[in-house]
């Protein structure tokens, strides 16, 4: 199971099947500021960090997402 | 396949108001137009609990058995008062859950899941409050130090108040729990966050503490993003309100800080328009100018009592200021007939609010909107002032760098700043003796601006002096201030040019 995806398809209220790493703001109509807040927190919370202005202002696909998980140990 | 609404009702001023008196949540930014304009929503908005509980009541008027036991909601966008909306349930995979999609204009405003079964919240902290109920008449302006931990409690409304104004609803969950549910919306607007607030979404649970009053208790400042978690116990509901502490009104430099950084006789001779000059960019300028020696007549369409303050502060530090009205959709001579002398500089910030809520990535409406402010009314207005000062008006088109960087959600904004620069060319080809400076601005930090998201944004005072120093300098004014060092903008300068050989001017 793909925890992140499953956090951003919860969030977006989206299908998990119609996010992969690709998916951006730019590609994702739900995927707003508003969102994207939200998308912060879902994930601090799933995978118990803290994320830095710098790495989430980063975070702008789920791929790059991953990778500041994977850098922070995060088991994604 | 088309859905079918299961109900539609029409916001309106009465609606507002009586829900303002029912919830007890009078904040400015649902009952003051003028002050709502100066905020990044632009308009009154409807409250989100307002939306919630008359979309509840229209579906339990029809569907009586779907008595909730917890309830989610999200309030995605702005609802603005006048504005009409439609009910649209749908069923989710989970058979024990149902969607209701609260939706304008094609746009998807609130989403609610109604949970017909769901375990219990715990609130242990808001459980534990154990306040007298706060009825303050006015919103509270808190700092963000005085946010994080704080409590309190709010009264109920009364419950055949609430029967009467959501009587499905009443029925299903009894009346002191919707009271429970509107005192969320007092919560927010009134107590905390209150005055600077913004209320994004809950998550209730209908069978708590039948307390009398709601008590609330702060667990988390995100100040990141300025968002506020709170907890909430009592009439019968628990749960957690997600709420933003949104940033105030932007307040610009002051007259005295301004001419620290300007040279006293750099604008000296210099009768600047400044449309759009009671606030942001436009406030900054006239500032500058003033504190120049020059003579700035800030415009205002209608926050005349925020002109007004510009220009008295303007007063205040020994200069020269006034203020007229003047709306960019309407014809430009007759309102320019109060200016005593032709203007020699024109600053053109008029704007419309700038980031719209958007059903889809390209809205029609939303770019002829800003066509009529960017394009049109500047066209007018430089016909009008270019033909009362012939010896060659000075005028300064504010682009913006959205232009050539494409940003979601701007794309009708980026395009009708694109058709403004074209017609600063054309003009300058065709109005004889005017020339134009035209720049890309980046983001920069005014009420159109000012947001809960992470973005950056400049200075309006840093990004103006140079612009000014520069519109001066051509205009064979002697130059001045203190240009800011280090700053890169894409800019396009159209310079006087002579008229073809083959027109005739005269």
């Amino acid at each position: 199971m793909d925890v992140l995806l499953k956090v951003f398809a919860e969030v977006l209220n989206v299908d998990q099947a119609s996010l992969n790493d690709d998916s951006s703001p730019d590609n994702t109509i739900q995927w707003d500021s508003l969102k994207a807040m939200h998308l912060v927190v879902a994930i601090e919370e799933a995978f118990t960090i803290e994320l830095s202005t710098a790495e989430i202002m980063s975070m702008r696909t789920i791929g790059t997402a991953r990778a500041v998980l994977r850098k922070k140990g995060a088991a994604v | 396949m088309d859905r079918k609404p299961l109900a539609s009702k029409l916001f309106d001023d009465t609606v507002q108001r009586d829900f303002a008196k029912l919830s007890g949540d009078f904040n400015p930014l649902h009952m003051d137009p003028i002050y709502a304009r100066r905020t990044q929503m632009g308009k009154a908005l409807v409250h989100g609990v307002n939306t919630l509980l008359w979309g509840l009541d229209a579906v339990l008027s029809k569907r009586p058995e779907m008595v909730p036991v917890q309830v989610r909601a999200r309030f995605l966008k702005p609802l603005y008062v006048g504005e009409s909306a439609m009910i649209f349930l749908t069923a989710r995979p989970n058979p024990t859950e149902k969607l209701i999609e609260i939706e304008t204009s094609g746009t998807v405003i609130a989403e609610i899941v109604i949970h017909l079964e769901a375990g219990a919240l715990a609130t242990p902290v808001a459980d534990r409050v154990d306040t007298a109920p706060s009825a303050s008449p006015s919103p509270i302006e808190l700092t963000a130090e005085q946010m994080a931990g704080r409590t309190g409690a709010v009264p109920l409304a009364s419950v055949d108040a609430c029967a009467a104004a959501f009587p499905a609803l009443a029925v299903a969950i009894g009346p002191q729990r919707v009271g429970a549910l509107l005192a969320t919306t007092r919560v927010v607007g009134m107590e905390c966050p209150g005055l600077y607030s913004l209320y994004s979404g809950l998550a209730i649970t209908l069978n708590g503490q039948p307390k009398d009053t709601l008590r609330y208790a702060v667990t988390r400042y995100d100040h990141r993003f300025r968002a506020v978690r709170i907890e909430v116990s009592g009439g019968g509901v628990n749960g957690l309100l997600e709420t933003f502490f949104r940033l105030p009104p932007t307040a610009q430099p002051s007259i005295s800080e301004v001419m620290a950084r300007v040279d006293p006789r750099a604008y000296v001779g210099q009768r600047a328009l400044i449309v759009g000059g009671s606030r942001g960019l436009g406030e900054v300028t006239a500032k500058i100018i003033a504190a120049g020696g020059g003579h700035p007549i800030i415009t205002y369409a209608s926050g005349r009592a925020e002109a007004q303050a510009v220009a008295d502060d303007i007063h205040a530090g020994g200069g020269i200021c006034d203020i007229l009205h003047y709306d960019v959709r309407k014809a430009a001579k007759p309102q320019l007939k109060a200016l005593s002398k032709p203007a020699t500089h024109l600053y053109y910030f008029a704007t419309s609010q700038i980031f719209l809520r958007k059903s889809s990535l390209h809205e029609p409406r939303g770019l002829r909107e800003f066509i009529a402010f960017y394009v049109d009314g500047f066209a007018a207005l430089c016909e009008v002032m270019a033909a009362a000062y012939p010896k060659g008006l000075r005028v300064f088109y504010p682009s913006s760098v959205a232009v050539n960087q494409p940003v979601k959600g701007l794309g009708e904004y980026a395009m009708a700043k694109a058709a403004g620069e074209l017609l600063c060319d054309h003009l300058v080809s065709f109005l004889p003796g005017l020339s134009v400076v035209v720049k890309r601005l980046p983001r920069i930090l005014t009420d159109q601006t000012a947001t809960v998201a992470l973005a950056e944004a400049e200075a309006a005072l840093d990004i103006m002096l140079p612009i000014v120093a520069e519109m001066a300098a051509q205009a064979g004014v002697p130059a001045g201030g203190s240009p800011h060092k280090g700053m890169a903008l894409a800019s396009i300068s159209n310079e006087a040019r002579k008229p073809p050989s083959t027109s005739s001017r005269g």
